[in-house]
């Protein structure tokens, strides 16, 4: 058994800024052989940061410290050296390669080297005691595409583990009992409950062996099941460190969200107009049976945790979501979603600011005039079919001038912009075609703070001339910053509704930790009323 | 007012083929001055090119929706050879047998649509088969024979000079020009078309029917590479089953040397109009000076290379060796470590 004292990764203190901007402050924690390590934190907390340093990604502030199994690490770690070092990292999504087999997934470091030090026999051999210790029903030969999401997962922290207790460490400095350090990035996210206690079950018997576990998830929950010790990160600093066995989790939330009770509802009051948008039993991916209202004149977040379904309603109404069902209605009109498409949401007066702007949002080899008109490109009345591009260039000119849109010249390509004015220019280019609803995923993801301030204000003046606005935001101090209600999910069903003084960010968060549990995505969901 | 030197630049990059065509002319002036400066030079490379012309432009229209049409020389090809074979062996009327060139057309952008869009298969992909599918047909209903005897209306269409005393096929040329270029900067379908070959998500995200705007790109090019064979056919007076099909890579040259020039980073007709003409002129120039044939290659497939590197560099802003070597060595770093030892 391992000593109390004995620390498997130590991290003093590691920082990082980009630009101006801190978002990991002086961050210490250790994790001890033979335990699982919790960390929790909101979007923007900065644990992605921090892994991506320890990963090697990102190099961090000068002045970090950290040690392994008792020597210290030199940053800026190299690509793959973590690896090397016993630290492995296993993410589900990134983690395998779908289409070849199982036994290549495992050895595909030698494989893709050329180093290979054994037969394939031999790690077929190894493959089939992969598969059995961990009760995994395939042969080494088959596809990982054929697994489940449970299986994968196993299969991944398999590899991990190979890594680090395999016979080829000759030179390398880790732990001489071949116990490794194993970062699980979200492992469980999207699992069934059944194939999410079966990797518990592999959690367990891997801190048992000696080896160092950080769990990292969303999943309260889990994390209470899990781990003895969790860490919180808040705004890039540590907010607490808990045993779980003796801690509530309401007051873990309370670390995650902060105390701050600063803001409560939007800005000034906006008066709500007439009903605008109405959807009623949305499903698809993600989303299963959710129905609202919304006004002329309102702004309503939609916030949850990964995979509640927060962030799939707005892709259902722009029409964007395979295989969904049900109906949305704008100023009367109705589509079903069926038979639903992003042509038929702009022509209801509909308008999307996807979450990848620069892949889906604007064009960034087109220019700003380009980008700012396209929605006015319509046939004039009549059988005129021309365009003039003089009336074009003076709208753009009237928009860029509007919403004080940064730019060095009207005809620059929109990738001459900043992240901010090229946001800027995608809402804009909605607002200036007159659209009546305005639908945003992240808005302010990536942009700099004063176009972060640039954009909520826009959307405030929108709402104030009659608009309708639904957000869905994973940054709840901006939900409640600019939001008259916030619609919570849980497994894909709205669960809570909050209005008025609720509207904070402290209670966002809490909802969404309360909802988010697979408890609670068990209860019936809440229609939500306007 | 005073230009910056970025408009300076700007201006430079947009004139740059021009410049290169007058360069060159007074180059063949100089070095053959009773050879090449004179009227029948002049008004051969204004006829022979006419072709090629609206073959480029053909490809202008797919490559700005995003797609490749690999099957435009085929189509040219069969067309020329549909209006031949029905006109001169089987003595159909030119104009029914240019209405059947024009509907192949049509049913061959078709499809090509139908597969890249709706099966969504690569373009490049599909349209290489479906070029190989026309060649076949060709030498089908040719039974791999020229035919000569063509309808005199269309030779004479094609060739008079009863305009200004140049070929008349120079005027269909600069009148398909004209009127691709109004349908791509002031109507809303061009205005979208280019969106979509800048981007099919973001079109998409915009609302605009991708599908169609495509299937359009499809349709218009190969109808504009009938026209051209109907061109070929009526200079030449007649037709034969290959001959066309070479011009795939002038037209592709032509159009990527284009979208270096006149509108930069856009493929845009005029830029590729005047690339058809400045490479022939130089070929045409070559020939005078007595260099033998095979320097057409080397000059358009040069030009095509040189093209599309100008594009890359003017977008990526200067060759970038070290980085790209960096880049290299770190992952095989990353394989190292990963390997053991």
């Amino acid at each position: 058994m391992t000593s109390a004292s004995e620390v498997a990764l130590g991290i003093e203190s590691l920082s990082k800024t980009f630009g101006n901007n801190t978002v990991l402050k002086d961050v210490g924690l250790d994790l001890i052989p033979g335990q699982i390590h919790g960390l929790l934190g909101a979007n923007g907390s900065g644990k992605s940061t921090l892994i991506k340093i320890l990963s090697g990604y990102h190099e961090p502030d000068s002045g970090a410290a950290a040690t392994l199994w008792g020597s210290p690490l030199s940053f800026p770690l190299k690509p793959g050296e973590a690896r090397g070092l016993g630290l492995s990292f296993v993410h589900q999504d990134k983690a395998l390669i779908p289409e070849i087999s199982i036994l290549e997934n495992l050895f595909v470091s030698e494989i893709a080297s050329g180093r290979r030090k054994q037969s394939r026999k031999q790690m077929a051999r190894a493959t089939r005691e992969v598969l059995e210790r961990y009760s995994i029903d395939s042969r080494p030969e088959d596809p990982v595409s054929t697994l489940s999401l449970g299986d994968r997962a196993l299969v991944a922290i398999a590899r991990a583990v190979r890594e680090v207790s395999g016979s080829d460490s000759g030179g390398r400095r880790i732990d001489s009992d071949g116990r490794r350090v194993l970062i699980l990035d979200e492992p469980t996210a999207a699992m069934s409950l059944d194939e999410k206690r079966d990797l518990y079950r592999t959690f367990a018997s891997l801190a048992e062996a000696g080896h160092a576990l950080m769990l990292v998830s969303h999943d309260l929950d889990e994390i209470m099941e899990v781990t003895t010790v969790a860490t919180v990160l808040r705004d890039g600093e540590v907010a607490g460190r808990v045993e779980t066995a003796s801690t509530e989790p309401s007051e873990i939330v309370r670390m995650i969200v902060g105390h701050s009770l600063d803001k409560a509802g939007p800005r000034e009051a906006r008066s709500a107009g007439e009903p605008r948008l109405s959807a009623t039993g949305l499903s698809a991916s993600g989303l299963d049976g959710v129905s609202f209202e919304a006004r002329a004149g309102e702004i309503v977040g939609f916030a949850g945790l990964v995979g509640s379904g927060y962030a799939d309603v707005n892709q259902a109404l722009f029409g964007l979501k395979e295989n969904a069902s049900g109906e949305i209605t704008v100023e009367g009109e109705s589509a079903n979603l069926k038979r639903h498409s992003p042509e038929n949401a702009v022509r209801m007066g509909v308008g999307l600011v996807p979450l990848e702007r620069d892949k889906a949002g604007v064009a960034l080899e087109l220019s700003v005039t380009d980008n700012l008109t396209v929605q006015l490109l319509k046939p004039r009345a009549g059988l005129n079919p021309w365009v003039s591009r003089p009336k074009l260039g003076a709208a753009a000119r009237d928009t860029v001038a509007r919403y004080g849109i940064i730019t060095p010249a009207m005809n620059a390509l929109l990738k001459t912009l900043s992240g901010g004015n090229r946001q800027k220019v995608l809402v804009a280019k909605w607002l200036a075609a007159g659209k009546r609803v305005l639908l945003l995923d992240e808005p302010t993801q990536a942009v700099d703070i004063a176009a972060h301030e640039d954009i909520l204000e826009l959307l405030d003046q929108f709402a104030r001339a009659g608009g309708t606005v639904l957000i869905a935001s994973s940054d709840w101090e901006q939900l409640a910053e600019i939001c008259d209600r916030v619609l919570v999910f849980g497994g894909g069903f709205i669960q809570a509704e909050l209005s008025g003084a609720e509207v904070n960010k402290r209670s966002i968060g809490e909802a969404c930790y309360e909802w988010g549990s697979r408890l609670a995505s068990m209860n019936r969901p809440v229609e939500a009323r306007v | 007012m005073e230009l910056t030197r970025l408009d300076y630049g700007q201006l430079l990059r947009r004139l740059s083929v021009p410049l290169c065509f007058i360069a060159i002319i007074i180059f063949f002036g100089i070095m053959a001055p009773n050879a090449f400066l004179v009227p029948r030079t002049m008004t051969s490379i204004l006829a022979s090119a006419a072709p090629i012309v609206v073959l480029t432009i053909a490809t202008v229209v797919t490559l700005r929706g995003g797609d490749y049409d690999l099957s435009v020389a085929a189509v040219m090809t069969l067309s020329s050879n549909i209006v031949g074979v029905l006109n001169i062996r089987y003595g159909m009327d030119i104009g029914p047998a240019i209405g059947i060139a024009i509907g192949m057309a049509i049913t061959v952008g078709l499809v090509n649509a139908f597969f890249c869009i709706l099966v969504g298969i690569d373009s490049f992909i599909m349209t290489l088969g479906m070029g190989t599918i026309l060649a076949g047909i060709v030498l089908w209903i040719s039974n791999s024979n020229s035919y000569t005897g063509l309808s005199d209306w269309l030779v004479v269409l094609i060739t008079n000079r009863d305009i200004g005393g140049l070929p008349f096929s120079f005027y269909i040329a600069v009148g398909i020009c004209l009127v691709v270029w109004l349908v791509f900067e002031f109507t809303p379908i061009g205005r979208q078309h280019l969106f979509v070959g800048k981007s099919r998500e973001v079109s998409k995200l915009n609302g605009i029917a991708v599908g169609r705007v495509r299937t359009l790109s499809f349709v218009s090019c190969s109808v504009l590479a009938a026209v051209a064979g109907i061109m070929y056919a009526g200079a030449a007076g007649g037709v034969d089953p290959t001959s066309a099909l070479t011009m795939l890579l002038p037209a592709f040259a032509a159009a990527f040397l284009g979208s270096t020039t006149i509108m930069p980073g856009q493929f845009n007709p005029w830029g590729a109009f005047l690339s058809v003409y400045f490479l022939v002129t130089g070929i045409t120039g070559l020939a005078i000076l007595g260099l033998p044939t095979f320097v057409q290659s080397f000059f358009y497939g040069g030009a095509l290379i040189i093209a599309v590197s100008l594009a890359q560099l003017s977008r990526t802003g200067g060759l970038n060796v070290r980085r790209r070597i960096w880049r290299t060595r770190r992952a095989g770093d990353d394989g190292q470590t990963a390997a053991g030892e």
